[in-house]
């Protein structure tokens, strides 16, 4: 019902700063707001905040996107600003925001709905300084349970603030009369409306309750009376008296279904046994009688309780005869079974946990591994696996293995090193060291029998994957070696990774053609076989290869390949795209291209942070570092460096550029030439060690130090009887090095090792001998693109460069391009024209539509084509803009082709 | 039940707190706010006694009225053995 006076209050409240909204659960603070804004004449921006917004750059990025809806320009810099990785103060953000708020042509008004579950003070200090300098375009609305921190006080004493309290939300005796006679078709007696306005003190859950109890009653007189008469908690009075008028199979359905965080009519049947198709006709019938069930999509398919009412229901769950603790676990189980039927795995586990049955929750564990593993789920399993009782899991060698698989997928090689061997003792004694005896044996659960003759291949597999994180590479090729014996015959899928894994450790050693050969074999068995998330996987380690042999286009093909093959309606699949992003963010960066570096970096980043690959997030730092240092940016670029190498995580792939030297490499650009020198030490490589590739970043850096050491001596005319032998050092070192890049296929290390031999020439005045080095540079790096190799070498090299671009010789244009690079600061202009990131992936049918409208079709063609309305086929637009930050469709088509969701025309 | 400051209260050791919510709730709710005991006073308001393993957990049970839409109306602290063995003697410390 609408409550005109309270609507006449909110919008004489507009010309005031600030609405507050604050009274218990079930006040209908949310259904009163709703209305209201329905008839508002201004824009109106929504924010439903939840307990992990209490981030205030996040709380505030949310903010910004929320005004976004109704002005869908507003504050696009900032809102990628608040996305960066070196986001702005909240102080610096909320400035920003208030200057943007000041800009807007229309006022508008926010609404910030269940404010009381942020519970943080850096929001609330956020929202403070909003207030203290808020913009007058700007109205404010707080809905919440409790009083926000905010300085209410002032506000009241300057008239900047509309409250709205208990006081004023509750129902008055006539607006109750109302309530129960229109909208809930009751027709009583003033008096005995007096009575339930008065018992239930205007409360909205408890009139709306005590509505639903009358309708049932045919004395409606004697139920007043003995309500009235009650000393007892409203809702639990009236909870009770509205379960009591429901016919008994309802009323058991209500209870035990308040076990669900959703509902839909297959899963109700399946938890209360009931014949199929009654769970859908009973919600339908719950829905009508409007007992607080709120449908979560159009289509009627799934629903939850109103929180109130499921909390009661649920409390009142254990009191009912039938319903012991074990006879509630029945149902958490049946519903267990549902979810694992659908595939629904997660919620499988979550309501077998519930159900306190650590053999069920072991038992679905075992079987549903290889599931939640392919689609990149195993840090989930593994959680719920973790809670289980070490004597549960100790004698389940299947589990034991998957969960010591799971371990090593986050990195923990110590714990998952320790359940292999608890794993190990059921095998047969040829495979194990220390065997359980013959009585422990009858105490073994196997419960994917099928998987048992693999253990030991497994086991083997995964001790090669945990000695190649460890960089044991000769013991990681030997389990690999066990793993293919024992997998040739019986696991083809398994055998598959073990010569993956041998790849892999091919890489390490630089036979980087062998492992790419290796990578590519298994993504197309992978693909054959419709494993798209190993695929996804080991393709996007194909690109890797391809970029550490320095062929950058052939790498930004294979991400962008890789790219158009990731679902975006699998959640799971998803979390490819951002390491996918990243590479193409890095190779951008390298060919000079900022603004598409910076729109895949912040597209990494938006997705990344709901969900990614372990080793995300320190290669998400890294590559920031590198673009912070190309901008001249040390100090940042450190600390970027300093934040991957917390966020590092052992995995098999040879992590050939240590943190170490990156920052060594810093120390060097910045000057700091001690610092340098003390990494040579700590990190022990010297200029005759022999090369390898696996220590070529670190030679290379090297070669830097020991270049910067001559260049300070022959400036300081000092010590001069060394600069012959330094000089040796170098030359030597880089020749070695150039000759081992070049014999490897290793185009960008044969770049670096030739341009810093060029460098070393010049230090030692012999221009002419650096001009050869340069141009063989030249000539490899201009078909790849290369920019930031040269740029980033800073004035010494642009001189050379300048040198050779006057003397006339080829490859005029490249050189012009390269020496515009250089002084150009490579860094992400936060208030650049550059759209913001895709924070909400495009369905598989919204990727549908770009395409065809990327092929030129109008809309009536593609509602056509694809057998849809007009009117749908506009909503897919309209969200396609929106998603995608454009306003028409050619900037769509423009804008999904920077993307990769489409293939470049 | 004494008012006195409880020095185990600030300390973040456990101590017996008392909630004293508007209407009668049933005993059936002792597991709903982790085992607390519920009993009922002489002017129809309900008492939720019990030992709090520290001020987080305080809070986590003032929530839960809060969210069930309970008027709170007093919270007092006493030491734990003037609780004459009411909950002191479970071993469960809710939110502990």
């Amino acid at each position: 019902m609408v409550r005109p006076h309270l609507i006449a209050r909110l919008n004489a409240g507009l010309h005031r700063n600030l609405t507050l909204l604050a009274a218990p659960a079930g006040f209908g603070k949310t259904t009163l707001l709703s209305q209201w804004l329905d008839g508002c004449a201004r824009p109106v921006a929504w924010l439903t905040l939840d307990a992990s917004d209490h981030e205030p750059t996040r709380f505030l990025a949310y903010l910004v996107a929320a005004l976004q809806t109704v002005v869908p320009e507003f504050g696009a810099g900032l809102l990628a600003a608040l996305l960066a990785p070196q986001a702005p103060t909240p102080a610096a953000a909320v400035t920003d925001l208030i200057n943007a708020l000041a800009t807007l042509a229309q006022p508008v008004v926010l609404v910030l709905d269940d404010y009381h579950l942020v519970n943080a003070a850096p929001v609330d200090a956020a929202l403070g300084l909003l207030l203290a300098h808020q913009p007058p375009q700007l109205h404010l609305v707080i809905a919440t349970r409790e009083d926000p921190p905010l300085p209410l006080a002032r506000l009241r004493a300057r008239d900047q603030l509309t409250e709205l309290r208990v006081s004023e939300l509750r129902f008055s005796h006539t607006e109750a009369d109302v309530l129960l006679s229109q909208t809930e078709g009751l027709s009583l007696s003033a008096e005995v409306v007096a009575v339930l306005t008065s018992r239930t003190e205007g409360w909205a859950a408890g009139l709306h309750l005590a509505a639903l109890s009358l309708r049932g009653h045919q004395d409606a007189a004697s139920f007043v009376h003995s309500f009235s008469g009650s000393q007892r908690f409203v809702l639990d009075y009236l909870l009770e008296e509205v379960l009591q008028q429901q016919p008994t199979l309802l009323q058991q359905f209500l209870l035990r279904t308040s076990v669900l965080d959703r509902l839909c009519g297959p899963l109700c049947d399946a938890v209360l046994a009931m014949p199929v198709g009654t769970g859908q006709a009973t919600l339908e019938a719950i829905e009508r009688a409007n007992l607080f069930l709120i449908p979560l999509d159009d289509q009627r398919c799934w629903y939850r309780y109103h929180h109130l009412f499921g909390e009661l229901l649920q409390q009142r769950l254990p009191q009912e005869a039938a319903m012991d603790a074990g006879a509630i676990a029945t149902l958490h189980l049946r519903a267990s079974g549902w979810y694992e039927a659908q595939g629904l795995l997660l919620e499988a586990l979550h309501h077998a946990a519930a159900a306190a049955d650590p053999a069920r929750l072991a038992a679905l564990a075992e079987r549903t591994w290889a599931q939640m593993d392919s689609s990149f789920q195993a840090d989930a399993w593994g959680r719920w696996v973790g809670q289980l009782p070490e004597e549960v899991l100790r004698v389940r060698p299947v589990l034991c293995t998957q969960y010591a698989w799971a371990l090593m997928d986050i990195g923990q090689t110590e714990a998952s090193e320790a359940w292999l061997r608890h794993a190990e003792r059921w095998l047969p004694a040829a495979h194990s060291t220390e065997s359980a005896s013959h009585d422990e044996m009858a105490s073994m659960v196997v419960v994917a029998s099928e998987l048992l003759p693999s253990l030991p291949a497994r086991i083997a597999a995964a001790r090669a994957y945990l000695a190649q994180s460890r960089g044991d590479f000769v013991a990681a090729q030997q389990y690999a070696a066990t793993t293919r014996e024992l997998s040739a015959e019986t696991e083809p899928l398994l055998h598959a990774q073990a010569t993956v894994l041998a790849g892999v450790s091919q890489w390490a050693t630089g036979a980087l053609e062998v492992a790419y050969r290796a990578f590519a074999a298994w993504v197309a068995q992978t693909r054959e076989a419709g494993n798209l998330a190993f695929a996804l996987a080991s393709g996007f380690y194909l690109a890797e290869i391809r970029l550490a042999q320095g062929e950058l286009r052939e790498a930004a093909r294979l991400y962008r390949q890789f790219l158009t093959l990731v679902p975006a309606d699998h959640e799971a699949l998803r979390m490819a795209a951002p390491h996918l992003h990243l590479g193409l963010a890095v190779i951008a960066h390298e060919q000079g291209d900022a603004q598409a570096a910076t729109l895949h970096l912040r597209t990494s980043k938006a997705q990344g942070e709901q969900a990614a690959l372990i080793d995300w997030p320190f290669r998400w730092h890294l590559a920031q570092a590198r673009i912070e240092a190309s901008s001249g940016n040390w100090e940042a670029a450190l600390d970027l460096l300093d934040a991957a190498e917390r966020r590092y995580r052992p995995n098999p792939v040879p992590d050939l550029r240590p943190v170490a030297a990156l920052k060594a490499r810093v120390y060097l650009r910045q000057g700091n030439l001690l610092a340098a020198t003390a990494w040579v030490a700590a990190c022990g490589v010297t200029a005759t060690d022999a090369l390898s590739y696996r220590r070529e970043f670190e030679h290379l850096t090297l070669a830097r130090v020991l270049l910067a050491k001559l260049t300070r001596s022959v400036i300081a005319r000092s010590r001069r009887e060394h600069v012959a032998s330094d000089q040796h050092d170098v030359l030597d070192l880089l020749t070695r090095l150039h000759a081992a890049a070049e014999a490897g296929g290793r185009i960008g290390s044969q770049i670096e090792a030739l341009l810093l031999q060029s460098l070393a020439h010049e230090a030692l005045d012999d221009s002419e001998q650096a001009r050869i080095p340069l141009q063989r540079a030249l000539v490899l790096a201009e078909p790849e693109g290369y920019v930031r190799l040269f740029a980033d070498e800073g004035t010494p090299l642009a001189r050379l460069l300048e040198r050779e671009r006057d003397t006339g010789g080829g490859m005029q244009p490249y050189l012009h391009s390269l020496l515009n690079a250089f002084g150009k600061q490579a860094a992400v202009h936060p208030s650049s024209s550059i759209p913001h990131p895709l924070i909400e992936p495009l369905t598989a049918r919204e990727r549908e539509v770009l395409r065809l409208i990327a092929e030129g079709l109008s809309n009536q063609e593609l509602a056509a084509r694809l057998h849809l309305s007009p009117q749908t086929v506009k909503v897919h637009t309209r969200n396609i803009y929106s998603k995608l930050g454009v306003a028409s469709r050619t900037q769509a088509v423009a804008r999904g082709r920077e993307l990769g969701f489409l293939e470049r025309s | 039940m004494s008012n006195k400051p409880n020095p185990g209260a600030g300390s973040g050791r456990p101590a017996v707190y008392q909630i004293k919510v508007k209407g009668q709730l049933s005993a059936d709710w002792c597991a709903w706010f982790d085992g607390m005991t519920i009993t009922q006073d002489a002017t129809g308001a309900t008492l939720i006694t019990g030992l709090v393993a520290d001020q987080a957990a305080l809070h986590g049970l003032l929530r839960k009225v809060r969210d069930l839409g309970l008027t709170l109306l007093a919270l007092s602290s006493s030491e734990p053995r003037e609780l004459d063995g009411l909950a002191a003697d479970s071993g469960d410390l809710p939110g502990a």
